[in-house]
């Protein structure tokens, strides 16, 4: 039962991806990203593995959308002729990397499958996340705050300065 | 750890972190006035910290390890490590930064030094934290970081080249990260942890049966890592990032970025954590040489400055993985030695290429000649850069190079050491091509009137070009104190 619930929910998942990278409205994009990004935590959860479940939740889920659609209330419509070029310059562009992208996660899927044994099930530290996240991950805090200042200067770069 | 220890380690971490953040607090007007003195003042502080926290390590021989926020309880916590290695990069990242910001402050248009300055120091962050890290996953967290920065720069201006240029990297960079985290998943599937003290561990025991996964996950890694080195054949994105980004931002990625990113981390996990592994020396092996080859032998066919420049980083860089791949004490020195020298004649010659940019407003060799006489510190320093990528004793250059061929040869990699002597050769060949069409011949009339480049400008080239100069005095001396302690 689990199994089926995890493929539908992989399903599910990786739809909700190609709608972020096909869909031309940047809020849809975003949107679309915020939902895959549920689905994978509650992949996680399922998988045992609620740190990176909470994770994907607060960072990918939460904060990386609420930074994505605040970046998009600062843009202004293209106008009909942008939109054109921008359309054929778009399916150009991404077709090559949807190929390689679905030939490497096929590769992967199909690999592990064959591997299936092995797959390191739930974690056995017995910590609980509280005592993960400041006992023994501070390198990954420190990684955050300098990933998040990244994101703000380079949105600040594309899109806030006035060329 | 003693009180200089935390003020230099600190100084590594904390006070970037706090610069970026009181440098934000400050009215917009005050810092766009201030940006370029502020990086400039900064990544020097950084620099001292670091020569001054080298010369402890090498004289102590030791390394350092602490927790930077809070004491953590776990046996097996994550924290930051430094060793001289780690210490060596956090100088020559601070250095790229310092001849960068002097290359800015006239290059660079005013409206940009903001962005500019705040997306340097967190490369800087990024590329400590990541020499500074104990495990894979917080390592690629703070590669992300710095190549997320990198990309960002290169498309500064947001004019259609730097865009292109960007987006070349940024695809690239994409491709590369799926590769890293596959890898590390299929390491952490087999040895159940990506700390690197039990990465070693797992490999010291006997070999479970599914070692082939733990082998797959090394070469996705290995691809990975490539892909950000820029090592042939993943070189695509290279020529086009560094010729399209603003003079500023070349200095920092021929000097750094790339380097830090995929070098320094080929450097780390295979030549420290997993040296000598069997099929990926051999993969490192052919990648090298072909990265040393085709980057020389392309260099030769090109007539844009940057762009011989970039296709010599994938040459000269190939030197550093076939230490890699050799993986003696004597190779891996020489890759750290040739990763530093790089460094230093790589990012003088950025910052003569913005000179001459600047003064004649191209870079393609055909339209340049005889500027030697109207610039002769840029003339100078860019000959003296030249001959140490050559290998000319007694220049830095030479050193590292010689070591690395060396340790070739003696490890049995003999037809390799060759054909990297022969391709240094082609070295000399591609850089008195560009040296003799720029600063040597007759003048141009159009050029009659050009004069030597910007105080800060010549400044940096000043810097590198000593350094360069120093080395050759300062390698040797370094290489007898390693001997003297059983290091090589």
């Amino acid at each position: 039962m689990t199994g089926i619930t995890l493929l539908i929910l992989l399903v599910i998942m990786v739809l909700f991806l190609l709608l972020a990278l096909t869909k031309k409205s940047l809020l849809k994009s975003a949107v679309a990203l915020a939902c895959a990004s549920v689905m994978l935590t509650i992949i996680l959860f399922i998988l045992a593995a609620p740190w990176g479940a909470v994770f994907e939740l607060s960072v990918c889920a939460g904060l990386i959308t609420v930074v994505f659609i605040s970046t998009i209330s600062m843009t202004d419509a293209k106008s009909k002729r942008e939109d054109y070029e921008e359309r054929k310059l778009h399916n150009k562009k991404f077709a090559p990397l949807f190929f390689i992208l679905a030939v490497v996660v096929a590769a992967t899927a199909y690999f592990l499958s064959q591997q299936a044994g092995i797959v390191i099930q739930g974690n056995e530290l017995g910590y609980d996340f509280k005592e993960v996240l400041w006992n023994t991950r501070q390198t990954d805090i420190v990684g955050q705050i300098v990933l998040v200042l990244a994101a703000v200067f380079g949105i600040t770069v594309f899109f806030k300065e006035v060329d | 750890m003693n009180t200089v220890d935390m003020l230099v380690l600190y100084s590594f971490f904390v006070l970037p972190l706090a610069a970026v953040f009181v440098f934000n607090l400050l009215p917009r007007r005050v810092s766009d006035k201030i940006a370029v003195h502020f990086l400039t003042g900064l990544s020097l502080l950084v620099l001292i910290s670091a020569v001054v926290e080298c010369i402890q390590l090498l004289t102590k021989f030791d390394y350092v390890s602490f927790s930077l926020l809070w004491d953590m309880k776990a046996a097996n916590a994550s924290f930051f490590y430094l060793d001289l290695t780690s210490c060596v990069v956090i100088a020559c990242t601070a250095l790229s930064v310092l001849c960068a910001a002097l290359v800015a402050k006239d290059s660079l248009r005013p409206e940009k030094k903001y962005s500019f300055v705040n997306l340097a120091v967190i490369i800087m962050l990024a590329i400590n934290g990541m020499v500074m890290v104990t495990d894979l996953f917080s390592f690629y967290v703070f590669l992300e970081v710095a190549g997320i920065c990198a990309f960002i720069l290169v498309a500064l201006n947001k004019d259609s080249q730097g865009l292109e240029g960007s987006f070349k990297y940024f695809l690239m960079s994409a491709l590369a990260t799926a590769f890293l985290l596959i890898g590390m998943a299929f390491i952490f599937m087999n040895t159940g942890s990506l700390y690197f003290v039990e990465i070693q561990a797992f490999l010291s025991k006997s070999y479970t049966a599914n070692y082939f996964l733990f082998q797959l996950g090394l070469c996705f890694v290995l691809v990975g890592l490539c892909i950000k080195a820029g090592i042939t054949p993943f070189h695509g994105w290279v020529p086009d990032a560094y010729q399209s980004a603003p003079a500023s931002v070349s200095v920092l990625m021929g000097g750094i970025v790339t380097k830090a990113c995929g070098i320094y981390a080929l450097i780390r996990v295979f030549g420290f954590i997993l040296p000598d592994f069997g099929f990926v020396t051999d993969i490192l092996m052919i990648f090298a040489l072909l990265a040393i080859c085709f980057g020389a032998f392309t260099a030769m066919a090109q007539s844009n400055f940057k762009r011989i420049l970039a296709y010599s980083s994938i040459s000269q860089l190939g030197y550093i993985v076939l230490a890699v791949a050799v993986g003696t004490p004597l190779a891996i020195v020489g890759a750290v030695l040739h990763f530093v020298n790089h460094s230093l004649f790589k990012g003088s010659l950025f910052v003569n290429a913005d000179a001459i940019e600047r003064e004649t407003g191209t870079l393609e060799i055909t339209q340049l000649g005889g500027l030697g006489k109207q610039m002769p510190v840029t003339s100078i320093s860019s000959v003296l850069s030249f001959l140490s990528a050559a290998g000319i004793p007694p220049l830095s250059g030479f050193w590292s190079k010689f070591l690395i061929i060396l340790a070739a040869w003696l490890a049995g990699f003999k037809a390799a050491a060759a054909i990297a002597l022969i391709a240094s050769l082609v070295t000399i060949a591609y850089f008195l091509r560009l040296q003799k069409a720029v600063f040597f011949g007759k003048s141009r009339e159009e050029f009659a009137d050009i004069k030597e480049s910007s105080v800060s400008n010549k400044a940096a080239a000043i810097v590198l070009s000593a350094l360069t100069v120093a080395g050759s005095v300062l390698i040797p001396v370094v290489l007898s104190v390693l001997k003297a302690n059983g290091l090589i």
